[in-house]
């Protein structure tokens, strides 16, 4: 767990007067389960979106290896390896769920102009695509996402975020993050969902997760970031992390 | 890892879904054959014929940019006109079969729709509408005022198509084109279905996941830009062989509203729909004397009625019917399948 696949060195991003993170630094190694917690508006969701891209930073350098990554998320994403879940989930709700998690096993097809067009001749040729409905199927099953011929509308938000993690992991990333995965889901669902985050991180990937579940968070990471008004007030073990002046503060606003 | 399920397109479909490319096929040859059959009587219904495969093939070249991928392009009256004036400048200037302006119509459009593409990458909905509006209102203009080039008002001869010492005839044309729009839109339905159709959709709704995933949303978009384009090309190539002439008034805005209407008409989830959408318009146009001139108003009206009652179009009402039967045919009760 030494290498470091992700780092942000004074990351800062504001909006108007109003400065959302400020002067972050942060650390993914690979092969570990990093969660970053803290309330409402600490500036959590930001920080993923400045990492992928979504979002430009003021200031700071965020680095993938000894990388320095600029550019829009499409470049961010294939650069880093990059697999994202998004906070509301973003899933196209006339669609089916086999469809949405698709896109995660097909980025390489559509890597340059010409392959985005060579990919358009060879679906028109052959549709099907047998050997990624069968990954898709599997990893459905590890997750508990049933009959994925539904259409996302009908879904629950349990089960968007649970398609949302699923198109993300298809991607086999190096680098995953997760923002609020367990929120509104069924115990099935985050019990799929930590086993199957258990074995990416076995073969070295390293995932950010951002929750507002500090309990469940707390038992999956091996290191835990507290965030509060834009800034990383604690970084270190789980245990020590619950138990910390910091954490009482932020979350109960007293240091007893 | 937990064991191999069977996948779910497999487990316990109906034989009308697992055959569902044979049938679509099926379907749509029967459809052809009944128009090529309407278009063997009197001369003029051979016109209308190619009117209906010229107008399906311009809903199905903007069916992948604006149905699927969200991208409402309003040049594509400049497309047919490229397709048409094309095959009229080779024909007439080289002296070589007007069938050559097809692929140079085709890569022309295609050059063109990229160009257009690039300009207007960070332009969506109607910013993007408002902008391929001027250049098609340019285009226009630019065939009356170039004289020398495109013949002016009064347009340029597409001289009949030849290969190999055989002149094609007007029907000729008729079954080609019949034949054209039954092997685009079978593609289209394919593609839709395809990696690439789902990407593209997707990016209609959420063009952040596509880009998070490693996908340039641009290129994406780019890319559908020029394969409709491509298509609607070869519907003006068609259009100009038929009638023999290649005329501004031919490609005027006018077909880009009518187009923008098809696939709203006929059905959003299937190329089809936008074929059907196609159909409709010429016969309320063009064919029905019964409603004389107000043949665009019933289409209008049409329009509101279908968007009101049947959002999906009206290849979409088949869908619940079908679903329905499938689920009686197997004794299943609404939502099993799917909880």
């Amino acid at each position: 767990m030494d290498e470091i696949l992700l780092s942000c060195s004074n990351v800062s991003k504001s909006y108007g007067g109003v400065a959302a993170v400020r002067a972050v630094g942060l650390e993914l190694r690979a092969g570990e389960i990093l969660g970053l917690i803290g309330p409402n508006g600490a500036g959590k969701t930001t920080l993923v979106d400045v990492i992928t891209g979504q979002q430009t930073a003021d200031t700071g350098v965020i680095r993938i290896g000894t990388v320095s990554l600029t550019g829009p998320p499409s470049r961010r994403a294939r650069l880093a390896g990059f697999a994202r879940t998004f906070q509301h989930p973003q899933l196209a709700l006339d669609m089916t769920v086999r469809e949405n998690i698709l896109i995660g096993a097909v980025p390489d097809r559509f890597s340059s102009p010409w392959r985005v067009l060579a990919s358009a001749f060879s679906g028109a040729a052959r549709p099907a695509t047998p050997e990624i409905d069968d990954r898709i199927t599997d990893l459905a099953a590890e997750l508990n996402i049933s009959a994925l011929d539904r259409m996302c509308a009908d879904l629950t938000l349990g089960e968007q975020r649970l398609v949302e993690v699923a198109r993300a992991l298809l991607r086999g990333p190096t680098v995953l993050l997760l923002d609020e995965p367990f929120a509104g889901g069924d115990p099935r669902g985050v019990e799929g969902m930590i086993h199957a985050l258990t074995r990416i991180v076995e073969r070295g990937c390293g995932v950010l997760v951002v929750d507002h579940n500090v309990d469940i968070v707390a038992s999956l990471v091996d290191r835990l970031v507290l965030m509060d008004q834009g800034q990383v007030v604690f970084d270190g073990l789980p245990t020590a992390a619950m138990a910390s002046q910091e954490m009482r503060t932020v979350y109960f606003g007293s240091g007893t | 890892m937990t064991t191999r399920t069977t996948p779910v397109a497999a487990r316990g479909t109906s034989p009308l879904a697992r055959h569902r490319w044979a049938v679509e096929a099926v379907a749509a040859a029967v459809f052809a054959l009944a128009l090529v059959a309407y278009g063997s009587g009197a001369s003029f219904r051979q016109d209308y014929v190619v009117l209906i495969c010229t107008y399906s093939l311009l809903a199905l070249g903007m069916y992948i940019p604006y149905i699927m991928s969200g991208s409402l392009s309003l040049a594509y009256n400049a497309y047919l006109g490229i397709g048409a004036y094309a095959c009229g400048l080779i024909s007439t200037r080289a002296g070589w079969s007007s069938l050559w302006g097809v692929p140079i119509g085709i890569v022309l459009s295609a050059a063109i729709a990229v160009v257009l593409g690039l300009a207007t990458r960070r332009l969506t909905g109607f910013y993007l509408a408002g902008v391929t509006l001027l250049f098609a209102v340019a285009f226009q203009v630019f065939l009356l005022d170039r004289v020398s080039l495109t013949g002016g008002p009064v347009g340029m001869p597409v001289r009949r198509p030849h290969a190999f010492g055989y002149t094609f005839t007007r029907y000729d044309i008729m079954i080609g084109a019949v034949v054209l729009v039954w092997i685009v839109g079978l593609l289209l339905s394919r593609l839709r279905q395809s990696p690439f159709g789902v990407v593209v959709r997707l990016r209609k709704d959420v063009p952040q996941v596509v880009e998070s995933s490693g996908i340039s949303s641009g290129t994406i978009g780019v890319v559908s830009l020029a394969v409709g384009a491509a298509i609607g090309s070869v519907g003006g190539s068609l259009f100009g062989m038929m009638g023999g002439v290649a005329q501004p008034e031919s490609f005027g805005l006018h077909i880009i509203f009518l187009a923008i209407f098809m696939p709203l008409l006929g059905g959003q989830r299937s190329p089809w729909g936008a074929v059907i959408g196609a159909v409709l318009v010429v016969v309320f146009t063009f064919e029905l004397h019964i409603l004389s001139d107000a043949g665009t108003l019933f289409f209008a009206i049409a329009i509101l009625l279908v968007l009101r009652f049947a959002p999906l179009g009206l290849l979409g009402l088949g869908t619940p019917l079908l679903r329905l039967l499938t689920r009686l045919r197997m004794g299943r009760t609404p939502g099993g399948e799917g909880s």
